[in-house]
């Protein structure tokens, strides 16, 4: 691999109110290479990819790209440089079609007719470079589809198309995997690992620390704002990356105790719902942590809500305690002691402009207010402290605004909204989906300590070292059917995923 | 991947039109000429405003002010009659009038970040205020003269009035836009994902104060089409003709959020909301019947245009109604 330095970022400084966000920041880019920068979140990655791209300007420090001073003041410049980001949330416009979202921004425009004095948008134009770019990645795709009728893999595709429209040879992904299965993932290193043959450069973010060590050819690591290290990808080892990333060694990310197991609580029998779960039957004992693994559409979300009274089944029985119960109302499902927590904490999770008191308080209302529903102040700001005390959240104070917060403490507040209630089972939809190192250890050990006291606890997720870290036992699921049910003995990755495929 | 047919939001409203169309032609005097001849000269000024303010709902944006907006552009294009200029004269001024209180209606959302419905509200009320404190008479200027209504009478083939073209070119002209010119297709970005607009190198201040501006040209021409049919002005008569615009929008199926719709929708929606009442002109209903009949059919017909029946199926069999999750 040549080792010509395309893009060279040295000493960048940048500062928000109220934060320094880089401090000394440097970063370079070979012709051709997968350099991967990881970081807590919070470290400074997105900033300086938003300096590199044109979305901030920095305070201080030099960026040459090709050897030339590289000064950006938009996005459009920096595509037109050669530089093109691909954004962790969609950045695509819903309701509008595939080509027109590619060209938003940079139409190609012509004259109608050569006389004419004004240019107008050359659909067909813009239909064949699209085409020759799907060509490329060996993507076959309706330009005319509607976005908003897409997946999200395929939305991803389209980004990228976006970008290389622009003929850019250097890519920004920022956190490109959050949203994707493990299928999906493998089609999209295909493209990046097409891409880089091509030449490409690539700039590539991500929380996932084994994506790094599959795809990089480099990985720099960040740390609040501050440029810790540079290394080849093959001479560093995961623990390594993770101290440079901590600032010191995490013992064990994955801080499962063994707990005593204890009766049967909970039984899912027979539960079908039409084209989404088909008979699904399974246990949960006192103290066990059972994972729920299984692709994206696997019908794990949908299992969840199935059997916290969110959705309705078709048929099928649950009984808590020996009880049965009949639920299809998710209220009466929270006061029996079965609480759920919904993924995607930003959509579903959290009210996000209110503060962390009447977010951690919401589910539990009543309880905290009299009869006629007025709420005593004294008693949500216990519930509030308790919670905030328990789950460690690093706040300022109960009135913070939760949109204010960290991933990793916004994921926090989710937790607590659903430990509030007091809860005999709890289910986890993705508890740590985006969120950095740090705070993902220790929600596991939130998970775990929970566990020891006598709590059951359902977690779904995507993340399978974090299956295989924190689970007594695992359902696998594939097309709303129980593939397998694996004991904390018999977990591997490949016996899950073989089970999962 | 495959292909999916459905039929479209415009694809149904066209369906509807024609059904009523074919009822009244069939059990009224709808199709005559003097039927078609008004149907078409009410209708003109609602198509060039419902797409005036379709494009500013496009970018998430509403304006409630254009009745009362209206009413200054009669006003004007009234008052310069009056005081002898020709119509090389007062057409333009009285369009420049109203691109220029639509434009402080951009102008102040833009740069003081207000919504612009609260912008438009308070726009609204000051208007009104103002013809009744400054306008002589509260505007009312009356024998304009042939000078002023030869346009606004004037037809083609005794049937197809002047106004009716006139809106049919800005019709058509306003469809190009919104499909082949950057401006156009910036109104759906900025609407749709106003971030992604940004990182796509569009700058949604001055898209929003454009469209003010545009929305503000046309609402001059509509003022006028409708203006200059009549003998006399009186602001007043164009309070709450916003409602009719707006709503022949929202029928059309651009959606009230922004990002998405049709400048066709807005034109269907124009011409459904005037058969509409025309219908029940013809069947002897009285104004305010009228007035709460229409109310309920606009509700109806948006609750048709904008539901995706299909997709709410979908996802009830899926259990995943995603409003019931934040419980």
């Amino acid at each position: 691999m040549e080792d010509k330095k395309i893009l060279l970022i040295e000493g960048v400084y940048k500062h928000f109110p109220g934060v320094q966000a880089l401090s000394n920041v440097s970063i370079d880019l070979r012709q051709g290479e997968v350099h991967a920068v990881v970081g807590e979140n919070g470290a400074g990655k997105s900033t300086l990819m938003k300096i590199i791209c044109g979305v901030h300007q920095p305070d201080r420090g030099t960026m040459t790209l090709y050897g030339k001073p590289l000064r950006v003041s938009n996005p459009n410049e920096a595509y037109s440089r050669g530089i093109a980001i691909i954004y962790q949330e969609s950045s695509l416009f819903p309701d509008l079609t595939v080509l027109e979202n590619i060209f938003t921004g940079h139409e190609i425009m012509k004259r109608p007719l050569r006389f004419l004095p004004f240019k107008v948008i050359d659909y067909p134009a813009m239909r064949q470079k699209s085409e020759a770019v799907f060509d490329r990645l060996g993507i076959r795709i309706d330009l005319d589809a509607v976005v908003s009728t897409l997946g999200v893999a395929t939305k991803q595709m389209v980004e990228i198309a976006k970008a290389l429209t622009f003929e850019s040879q250097i890519l920004i992904l920022d956190e490109p995997t959050a949203a994707l299965t493990s299928n999906e993932v493998d089609t999209l290193f295909a493209t990046i690992r097409r891409l880089r043959d091509e030449g490409n450069s690539m700039l590539y973010i991500s929380h996932r620390l084994d994506e790094v060590f599959q795809i990089a050819d480099r990985v720099t690591v960040y740390r609040d704002g501050q440029y810790i290290n540079t290394a080849d990808v093959k001479d560093v080892t995961k623990d390594e990356l993770v101290s440079w990333m901590v600032g010191r060694t995490l013992g064990n990310l994955y801080p499962k105790e063994t707990v005593q197991i204890g009766e049967v609580v909970f039984e899912v029998r027979h539960v079908s719902q039409e084209g989404v779960l088909d008979d699904i039957s399974f246990q949960l004992r006192k103290g066990e942590i059972l994972g729920i693994s299984g692709l994206a559409g696997a019908g794990r979300t949908e299992l969840a809500q199935a059997i916290c009274g969110l959705a309705h089944p078709d048929k099928g029985e649950l009984i808590l305690n020996g009880h049965r119960l009949n639920i299809t109302d998710y209220r009466r499902t929270l006061e029996r002691g079965i609480a759920y927590m919904p993924e995607d904490r930003q959509a579903y999770g959290l009210v996000l402009p209110m503060t962390l008191k009447v977010n951690i308080t919401q589910k539990v209302q009543r309880q905290i207010s009299n009869t006629i529903g007025i709420i005593d102040p004294t008693k949500e700001r216990k519930v509030a402290a308790t919670f905030m005390k328990q789950l460690a959240i690093r706040a300022p104070h109960a009135e913070f605004i939760v949109n204010n917060l960290s991933g990793g403490n916004q994921q926090k507040v989710c937790v607590a909204k659903s430990l509030a209630v007091e809860p005999q089972i709890l289910i986890l939809d993705e508890p740590t989906r985006g969120v950095d190192v740090g705070a993902k250890s220790e929600i596991h050990r939130i998970i775990s300590s929970l566990a020891k006291a006598g709590k059951s606890i359902i977690v779904i997720s995507s993340d399978l070292p974090e299956i295989l870290g924190m689970c007594d036992r695992v359902v696998v699921m594939k097309n709303g059917r129980i593939a397998g049910e694996l004991n904390r003995e018999e977990l591997s990755q490949e016996r899950l995923l073989s089970m999962e495929l | 991947m495959k292909k999916r047919r459905t039929i479209t939001r415009e694809a149904t409203l066209g369906i509807i039109l024609l059904a009523i169309i074919v009822f009244l032609s069939l059990t009224t005097s709808f199709f005559t000429k003097s039927g078609l001849y008004s149907f078409m000269l009410d209708v003109s000024p609602t198509v060039v405003a419902a797409i005036a303010v379709g494009m500013v709902i496009f970018t998430g944006n509403i304006d409630i002010s254009v009745g009362t907006i209206s009413g200054f552009v009669a006003y004007t294009a009234g008052a310069l009659v009056k005081a002898g200029a020709p119509m090389v004269v007062f057409v333009p001024a009285a369009i420049a009038i109203g691109t220029l209180l639509s434009g402080i209606n951009g102008f102040i959302t833009v740069k003081f970040k207000v919504p612009s419905l609260v912008v438009t509200l308070a726009m609204n009320m000051v208007h009104i205020g103002f013809y009744a404190t400054f306008l002589p008479q509260s505007g009312w200027i009356e024998n304009l003269g042939p000078r002023f209504t030869w346009f606004g009478r004037g037809r083609i083939l005794d049937v197809i009035p002047y106004t009716f073209v006139v809106a049919l070119i800005v019709s058509i002209v306003a469809m190009f836009v919104m499909k082949y010119t950057r401006f156009g297709r910036a109104l759906y970005a900025v609407g749709g994902n106003r971030q992604s607009a940004i990182f796509s190198g569009i700058n949604p201040d001055t898209t929003v104060m454009k469209v003010f501006l545009v929305q503000g040209f046309l609402i001059g021409i509509s003022a006028l089409l409708r203006a200059m049919t009549r003998n006399e002005v009186m602001p007043s008569v164009f309070v709450g003709r916003e409602l009719f615009f707006i709503s022949a929008a929202l029928v059309g199926g651009i959606s009230i959020f922004g990002g998405s719709g049709k400048i066709v929708g807005a034109v269907m929606g124009a011409a459904l909301v005037y058969l509409l009442s025309i219908a029940m002109i013809y069947y002897g209903l009285q104004d305010y019947y009228q007035f709460a009949l229409q109310g309920i059919i606009i509700l109806v017909a948006v609750f048709i245009t904008v539901t995706d029946f299909g997709k709410i199926r979908k996802r009830m069999q899926r259990g995943k109604l995603k409003v019931a999750i934040n419980d």
